[in-house]
């Protein structure tokens, strides 16, 4: 059975890579380096994160996007043919809230692909956005938005359901 | 001379010696523009930096992947041109953009020269 393509994105810092090792159940291919601006953190991802899961009866590609603008064409090669998209969000980073929408509708512009909003962080944050002013900010209904910790395997792997759900 | 002009000396005198030459990019290993030397204005040199980056990203994964030894370069071999992108040791890569009909050796001896040059600058 042909295999399905989940798309990963978000802003710098939301969590992408690290939820697609946290859940793949093969080897990551990554391709991080070592970051030159400071964005909280060493490496960034320059062109994708590479993961595999099964689910039930369907196996998932999943594919993760840098997230600053100046690589935005691979916002658009990984988008090509994807199932479903997930845009992370770090709930204490509403500076970030811009790039995610920009982001998104980049996406949905080109492909009209279901996605879900992943709202990162929220373990970290006592006083980060919920999933409620979240939802409110991008426009979507509650349902649409899920507080999720990337480093935890079974969170990715609910939002990953959620997502299939909507397809 | 400043770290800058040394940079901007080199990449001028790469563009000038290969005929054709639209233009050369150093730019940092997550896609940020250094320094270039371009003689088409309709180059966008923030875009090379990144696409530079991504490729040689994607490039070095596969070398590792195959065991084939460490990234050197890799080459795009289009229809109207070709591009050029080099590791500059271990921070910075060095992409080219060159006719098609250029001469692949002319670019090879320099850029080993510039690779040197660059190496000892940052």
């Amino acid at each position: 059975m042909t295999p399905l393509k989940i798309v990963i994105s978000g802003p710098v810092g939301a969590g992408k890579t690290t939820f697609i090792r946290s859940v793949s159940q093969t080897e990551v291919v990554s391709t991080e380096e070592v970051s030159t601006e400071r964005i909280g953190k060493t490496h960034t991802t320059v062109a994708l994160d590479f993961g595999q899961i099964a689910l039930g009866d369907y196996v998932l590609h999943l594919f993760g996007t840098p997230g600053q603008s100046r690589f935005d064409y691979m916002w658009d090669v990984l988008s090509e043919g994807a199932l479903g998209l997930i845009v992370l969000v770090p709930c204490d980073a509403p500076n970030e809230f811009p790039q995610a929408r920009r982001i998104l509708e980049f996406v949905i512009s080109r492909q009209p692909v279901e996605f879900i909003i992943g709202l990162t962080r929220t373990d970290l944050a006592a006083d980060g956005w919920t999933a409620a002013e979240v939802a409110a900010y991008f426009g979507v209904p509650e349902q649409q938005v899920l507080a999720l910790n990337p480093r935890d395997a079974a969170h990715a792997r609910h939002a990953i359901h959620q997502l299939l759900q909507r397809v | 001379m400043s770290k800058q002009e040394q940079m901007q000396a080199t990449l001028d005198a790469l563009t000038r010696a290969i005929p054709g030459m639209k233009g050369s990019f150093l730019c940092t290993f997550d896609g940020m523009p250094v320094c270039q030397s371009i003689t088409d204005p309709g180059v966008d040199s923030a875009r090379v930096a990144a696409m530079a980056a991504t490729a040689l990203g994607v490039g070095r994964r596969i070398t590792e992947t195959l065991s084939t030894g460490t990234l050197r370069g890799i080459k795009l071999v289009a229809a109207e041109g070709r591009i050029f992108i080099y590791m500059v040791g271990s921070k910075a890569c060095l992409a080219l953009v060159a006719p098609s009909d250029t001469n692949v050796g002319l670019i090879e001896l320099e850029v080993a020269d510039v690779i040197t040059q660059l190496t000892a600058i940052l």
